[in-house]
This record gives structure tokens, C-alpha cells and sequence, in this order.
């Protein structure tokens, strides 16, 4: 072959390539565009339902609502039996599927069992039968009482979706009741929903929505100023510091459900002892976690929920940072500077920690090593193993550590039973809990089993609160500060919202201009 | 050259086993429960229910010795069957289907272009050695190679697609997204294969046979283009022919600058959420391309020079 030949072809190569380009067609309706981290990874949202459930595609049973706590959705109103264990939900009327079908009991129930057949998410979940007792009331029958049932029944996965579409086994194209409907997934790539006229809420105002998956935080805000996308989720501190002063923009900012914890081991070690747990939390200062790590973004926690949750407890007075207060406690408690070396000992015994964190959360790390400096102004020496995640986890789950930096998601079900069961009750702390470590608790205890045989929400916050004033009090965990996702907007669009648990986009109250 | 191409051809099976087996014992040997990585990323949780982590270690085999999982998943793709994704639960094959014409575009796109560019200016620096060219083009390979691959990405991402418009700034809907991935990415492997060729030429022109054909009366026009040029670019196509096999997978980070959805993504997400099936499938397309485009590089090799192949007729 000669060699301009060689060059003819690859010029050939490149002409094919540019013609195929010219395929693509703009269409003209009003298209919402979005950029996100997060690939949908399915269309089958009884595997994985996050996405398809925040574009406003697929409905569930119960809503969460701006405060973190459940409220109607396609069930209007349920109701559990005198021995908890049979839920009764009363479904929406006049709700259709996107194919027109009604939506009733018997297609829910086809839904949930499809659901607990596919996917992990209710594996802790008690259910034994699902039951559609007439066209608009699905019963469903626990083995034991679990009084956070219909939050689970707000999870992605427990879609309702039409029973054609359960009939496909691996589920293409999910027909649900959301105010958008399925239009087409390219994993990786994207997910394009167009507007539901026939939604029996509010109907979107906005033709079709293209969700963009975006790995990088770079490039979703390119995106948004070259105007590719009207909203850039999750983006990094320093990225919405440009944005901050540019009022064709809007930079949201919402609390989610996930905090930054120091739990301590309460089984051996300084940490056995209250007072030198309650030290810590006067010695550590959050503030300035907040400002030198966080760039700012965020405020320091209070309570263990957000106090922008319905269930974080709103009257718990914050702890001042004050390292003389802590000496002080120190003190009284027997630990005394006896060598004069700059750290403090008892009987003979240095109080030098272990402080376990993972990297994989890039921002602990620097944390770590802001504490242990507040903490050597006190007198106590810290040593920071950062090690991968899951070697953090065997030194935790082996008791090898005296404090545990990491980060916890509240709301895996958004109800304060799941997580409080999981790390404040001694069932949980003896256990591979994420809480304290070997903590037991009697009032704690016997306050989470109260609330678990309650059902009215108002009655169970009032113990929750008084749990979290435990946590406050006795300090098993210092509560250092809550996670925030930070998006930009650009001024294009009117009526975005974020959501609390991270379950919405709320795209049918959004509006181009 | 048939017979040849044939025995290339079962040669690489010992490999692939072999390839996958490495893949397997690495994954083996990395810490960390699979199923717990595998649940953090299914379920968007740092800390997966143990009823849930059960669930997966049953579907995963991971109760059984690792020889048992091993076996069964090659047992499983000598039947032809490549296995499914834990995390999207479509077969590997559709995965890959859906991913590769993405890569192979850009990888072919980038090679295009670095061709166009590398293979002339090389020539023409090697021909007028320290000339105005000749220093230009090396000025320009060495400030190539310096930058980074996603710092180009992201400057031309500023200058063609946020100012003068020209390309899209991110996504995948047709060849104009992958035009500014590409050309970031021909930058440094332009800068590699430009000097390359300027070696090469200038190494050839010392030749015997080159001053032989000089002496007996042919232009230094005619001499470069009739041999030259031919003896001089093996070692670039060899070169090139290994970066184009390289790009498949190693473009992972202009594939998550640009949003493509391509195999160098796909690869890294399914090893970074111990997807196994997905990157065992990854590896294999991985060890065909190198293997298919060795081959071709061969060939390419035959037709340059006629030698190559006498040896096995």
C-alpha cells in the first residue's frame, strides 16, 4: 500500500464519522437538562430505584416530605392493627399507570412482591404476605412489629408499576405513575423522561427532562455555564465559591441525611469512663472543622438528626468549645499532668488515643488531624491511623481503637427506628453497629423499645428526642457535623428544590423561562 | 501468512485464561468483603444491612473456595456466556456492546489525528534536522508531553465549547462529542510518535542504501518518498499500534471529563465496585484488541516489507 493511499483511507474514515454526526437532531420542546454524579445503572427499578423515583418517574406508597417525614403518596392514609403487625394502606383514587391502566391494590401488591423478590433493600424487612383485600386497600402482614414499615414503603424500589411491566421479568421500560414518564436510559450516558399530562397531581410545566450522568464535579459546572444543563448537582465547595457572587446563578444548599461521627469505644480504655467522653466534646472544636475543612459549607451538629428534620430535636444546646472547661472535667476525673511532659496520665498511664478514619471520604482524614491539635492543647495525645475503609472496619469491629471518625447515613429508611435500633440500642453496640462501641444504656434502651411499639409520629419524636438528648449528654458519639450537597442553578429556571433524604428532584414544580 | 494468522489466533487462549486468572487471584487477594463494595454502590450506603450482605455472598458464590468460583465462571464463559452485572443486572455482554463503539471511535478518532499530525511534522523535522521546523515541532512535542491529558481536556472544554461554541462540552449523542476527548488525548500521544519519527527518518537517511540511491541520480524528493519514508515508519506503526491498544482502556479519565459512556469507565466502575463478571469480561475485550490490532500491526509489517511473512510460507 503506498502511503498517500494510507492517508486517502484515513481521510475517507473521517468523512463517514463527521456524516454520521450530522444524524443527531435537536427537536424543539422545552427540555430540562441536568447534570449528576450518580448513573442510574438500571431501567428496572425494583433493582435499583433511586433515580427513576428522584426524576419523578416511578411513585411509592409513602412520601417524604421536605422535613424528612413521611406523608401521602399513592396510599392516602394507613393504619396498623392492634398487634402491629398488619399495615393497612388506603390507595389513591382516580390514579392512573402511564399506560392508562388504574392503579389498584392488585397491581400494588404485584408490585411489592416483585420488588422483595429483586431487590436487597427490604431484606430486613419482616414481610410475610401481601395482601389486596379490595381494588383500593393492600394489606400488608409482618412477622414481628416494625413501626417503620411505611417509611421502607417509601424506598425507590417499592414502586408501583403496572402489572404489563412486572410481566416483562427484567424490566425495560418502566410504566409507573410518576408526573414524567419513561422515556429512554443510556447507562453511563443518560436518562430522559417526558411529561405525564395525564398525572393526577400537579402536572410538570416542562416538556422533557434529560438527567446527564457526569462523573466529574468539573465538568457538570462547565456544563452549566456553557448552558448544556440548567442545574449541576452536588458540586464542590470550591467549585460554588465562583458561583456565589453571580446572579445569573443560585447556589441551593441542603442538610441531607448523613452526619460526621466520632464514636468512642465505651468498652475499654479513657472512653469507658462519661466524663472524659464528655471532655471531648468541649475540647473538639467543630466550628473550625467546619471553616478549615469543609471550606465553610455546613454548620456544626447539634443533634444526631439535622435540625431541619422533623425528628432532629431542635431544643438541644449546642456544646461550647471550651478546652478549660475540659482540663477541668479531665482533672476531676484523675487525669493530671504528673511528669510535667505535656500530656496528661493516670496511674501511671498516658491518655494517649487511637483515632481511626478511611480516606475514602477524602474530607475525614484533615479532620483527623484538626482534632488531634485541638487535642493536644488539653493534654491528650492522639495518634491517626487512616487507613481503607474496610481495614478502618475490622479495627472497629474488633474494638483496636479508642475513637472512630467516620460518616453514617441516617435515613437508609427514613425513620429514626432503623438507624437508632442499629446504633444506640445495646442490641446494636454489642453488635457491628456504627454508633458507639459497646455502649449500654438502660434509659436509652428502654426508650427505643417504647417507641417501637407506638405508631403515632408526634408520640415517637418525643422519645426520639429525648434520645438524642442522651447522646448529647452522655456523649457515646461526638456529633461533629451533617453532610450538604450543594447544587447550581442557573437563573433559566424557577421552582427547584432540594430534598432532604435526597428521594426528589421535585422536576414537576420546576419551569423554564 | 493463513496458517500463520491461525496459530496467533490459539495462541492467545492460554493467555486469556491465563490474563483472567491474575484478574481473579488480584481481586481475591484485595481487601475488603465484595459483596459489602458491591451493596455500598447497589444501595447508596456506607453501611449495608447484614441481612442484605448475606443475600449477596449467596448470590455471589463467595461462600464457596475460591477455586469453585473460579471454575464456575470459566466453566460458564466456555459455554459462551459471559456472566451479568451485579450492579445493573444486564449481561456483561450487552455492557460491553454498549461501550465499546464509544472507545473504538475515540481511540480510532484520537489515532486519526495524531496520525495526521505526528507522522508529517516527524518526517519533516527529521528531513530539515535544526531548521525553523525541526525546532518548532519540538518545542511544541516537548510542551505536549508535559501537560496533562485532562488539564488540555478541560482548557479546550473552556476555549471551544464555553467561548467560541464550537463543540459540546460534555455528554454523548454522536461524533462531535468526540472530537475535543480526542483531540486532548492526541496531544501527548502526537508529541511520543512525532519525535519518533523524527529519529527514525533522520536514523534512515544515514543508510547505505539510501546515499546509494542518492548517488545514482535519484531526487532527495523522490528518495524519501520511495524508501525512506517505508523503512522508517515500522518502529512509529509499532508504536502507535500499542497506544491504540493502550487507549481502550487507559482513556478513563478523558471518559469521565468528557461524561462518555466508554470501556475505560465502565472497566475502572466495575473494579472499583468489585463487579467482577463486568471486568473479567473488560479484561478479555481488552486482551482481543491488543491481540487483533498486534496482528494487524503484523500485516501492516508484510506489506511494508515482504520479508516479514517469508519465513512462514
Amino acid at each position: 500500500m503506498k502511503w498517500s493511499t494510507t492517508f486517502l483511507f484515513s481521510k475517507f474514515v473521517l468523512i463517514i464519522i463527521c456524516c454520521s454526526c450530522l444524524v443527531s437532531v435537536v427537536a424543539g420542546v422545552q427540555t430540562l437538562d441536568i447534570a449528576a454524579p450518580w448513573d442510574p445503572k438500571t431501567t428496572d427499578p425494583h433493582v435499583n430505584g433511586a433515580i427513576a423515583q428522584r426524576m419523578g418517574i416511578t411513585e411509592t406508597l409513602v412520601d417524604i416530605n421536605d422535613e424528612a417525614l413521611i406523608s401521602p403518596g399513592l396510599a392516602t392514609s394507613w393504619e396498623v392493627s392492634g398487634d402491629q403487625k398488619t399495615w393497612t394502606f388506603h390507595l389513591r383514587d382516580g390514579v392512573k399507570f402511564h399506560d392508562g391502566t388504574p392503579f389498584t391494590a392488585k397491581a400494588m401488591k404485584k408490585s411489592l412482591e416483585d420488588s422483595l423478590k429483586k431487590s436487597k433493600t427490604f431484606s430486613s424487612v419482616p414481610i410475610k404476605d401481601i395482601k389486596a383485600s379490595d381494588v383500593l386497600t393492600l394489606e400488608i402482614v409482618l412477622d414481628k412489629p416494625l413501626p417503620s414499615l411505611p417509611a421502607w414503603m417509601a424506598k425507590g424500589e417499592s414502586a408501583a408499576l403496572s402489572e404489563s411491566s412486572i410481566d416483562e421479568g427484567d424490566i425495560s421500560t418502566p410504566i409507573s405513575t410518576g408526573p414524567f414518564k419513561f422515556s429512554s436510559l443510556s447507562p453511563n450516558e443518560k436518562f430522559v423522561a417526558i411529561k405525564n399530562t395525564d398525572y393526577w397531581g400537579k402536572i410538570p410545566s416542562v416538556e422533557e427532562v434529560v438527567y446527564h450522568v457526569v462523573p466529574e464535579a468539573v465538568t457538570r459546572s462547565l456544563m452549566l455555564k456553557g448552558g448544556d444543563v440548567q442545574i449541576a448537582q452536588i458540586l464542590s465547595p470550591n467549585i460554588v465559591e465562583e458561583y456565589r457572587n453571580d446572579n445569573t446563578y443560585t447556589v441551593n444548599t441542603k442538610p441531607i441525611s448523613r452526619v460526621r461521627l466520632l464514636s468512642y469505644n465505651c468498652e475499654s480504655g479513657p472512653f469507658a469512663d462519661t466524663a472524659v467522653r464528655q471532655a471531648m466534646n468541649y475540647a473538639i472544636n467543630r466550628q473550625d472543622l467546619v471553616d478549615y475543612v469543609l471550606e465553610g459549607v455546613g454548620e456544626p451538629a447539634t443533634s444526631l438528626f439535622p435540625p431541619t428534620f422533623y425528628w432532629g430535636n431542635k431544643d438541644i444546646q449546642p456544646y461550647s468549645y471550651n478546652p478549660e472547661k475540659a482540663k477541668s472535667i479531665l482533672l476531676s476525673s484523675g487525669w493530671t499532668d504528673s511528669d510535667n511532659d505535656g500530656v496528661l496520665d493516670k496511674n501511671g498511664e498516658k491518655l494517649s488515643l487511637t483515632l481511626v478514619t478511611y480516606p475514602e471520604r477524602a474530607e475525614l482524614p484533615p479532620m483527623a488531624e484538626i482534632i488531634q491539635d485541638q487535642l493536644k492543647k488539653i493534654g491528650v495525645e492522639v495518634e491517626v491511623k487512616s487507613v481503607d475503609t474496610d481495614t478502618s472496619e475490622n479495627l472497629r469491629f474488633s474494638g483496636d481503637f479508642d475513637m472512630y471518625l467516620g460518616g453514617r447515613s441516617l435515613m437508609n429508611a427514613p425513620d429514626p427506628d432503623w438507624i437508632m435500633m442499629a446504633d444506640y440500642h445495646s442490641s446494636g453496640t454489642f453488635n457491628r453497629g456504627y454508633g458507639p462501641y459497646k455502649w449500654k444504656n438502660e434509659k436509652m434502651d428502654s426508650l427505643l423499645e417504647e417507641a417501637r411499639t407506638l405508631a403515632d409520629n408526634d408520640a415517637r419524636k418525643k422519645l426520639y428526642d429525648q434520645a438524642q438528648q442522651i447522646i448529647n449528654d452522655e456523649a457515646p458519639v461526638s456529633v461533629l457535623s451533617y453532610y450538604v450537597n450543594e447544587d447550581v442553578t442557573s437563573n433559566k429556571i424557577k421552582g427547584y428544590r432540594m430534598h432532604p433524604t435526597e428521594f426528589a428532584f421535585h422536576l414537576e414544580d420546576v419551569s423554564l423561562s | 501468512m493463513r496458517p500463520y494468522i491461525l496459530v496467533r489466533l490459539l495462541q492467545t487462549i492460554p493467555v486469556l485464561i491465563g490474563i483472567s486468572f491474575i484478574v481473579f487471584a488480584l481481586l481475591y487477594f484485595s481487601p475488603g468483603d465484595p459483596a459489602v463494595i458491591n451493596l455500598r454502590a447497589i444501595m447508596n450506603t456506607e453501611q449495608p444491612p447484614p441481612e442484605a450482605v448475606d443475600a449477596m455472598r449467596l448470590e455471589m458464590n463467595l461462600d464457596k473456595p475460591w477455586y469453585i468460583q473460579y471454575g464456575s465462571w470459566l466453566t460458564r464463559v466456555a459455554s459462551g456466556d459471559l456472566g451479568y452485572s451485579y450492579q445493573s443486572r444486564r449481561s456483561t455482554y450487552e455492557e460491553i456492546c454498549r461501550s465499546f463503539p464509544v472507545t473504538f471511535l475515540l481511540s480510532t478518532i484520537t489515532m486519526i489525528i495524531s496520525c495526521i499530525i505526528a507522522i508529517p511534522l516527524g518526517i519533516l523535522s527529521g528531513v530539515h534536522q535544526n531548521s525553523l521546523i525541526d525546532h518548532l515541532s519540538r518545542t511544541l512535542s516537548i510542551i505536549g508531553l508535559s501537560i496533562p491529558d485532562f488539564f488540555i481536556g478541560i482548557l479546550g472544554i473552556m476555549l471551544f465549547s464555553i467561548h467560541l461554541n464550537w463543540f459540546p462540552v460534555a455528554g454523548y449523542n454522536g461524533v462531535k462529542y468526540l472530537i475535543l476527548p480526542a483531540m486532548a488525548l492526541a496531544v501527548g500521544m502526537c508529541a511520543i510518535s512525532m519525535r519518533l519519527m523524527r529519529t527514525s527518518i533522520a536514523e534512515v537517511l544515514e543508510e547505505d542504501y539510501i546515499k546509494t540511491a542518492v548517488a545514482k541520480g535519484l531526487s532527495k524528493t523522490l528518495v524519501i518518498k520511495r524508501h525512506a519514508i517505508k523503512n522508517a515508519i515500522i518502529p512509529v506503526i509499532t508504536y502507535m499500534g500499542t497506544q491504540y491498544g493502550w487507549l481502550f482502556g487507559g482513556a478513563v479519565i478523558i471518559e469521565s471529563l468528557f461524561a462518555l459512556p466508554g470501556l475505560g469507565r465502565l472497566f475502572v466502575e466495575s473494579a472499583s465496585t468489585r463487579d467482577i463478571m463486568v471486568l473479567q469480561g473488560c479484561v478479555l475485550v481488552f486482551a482481543l484488541v491488543f491481540l487483533f490490532i498486534n496482528l494487524g500491526i503484523d500485516i501492516l509489517h508484510y506489506i511494508l516489507d515482504p520479508r516479514v511473512g517469508q519465513g512462514n510460507e
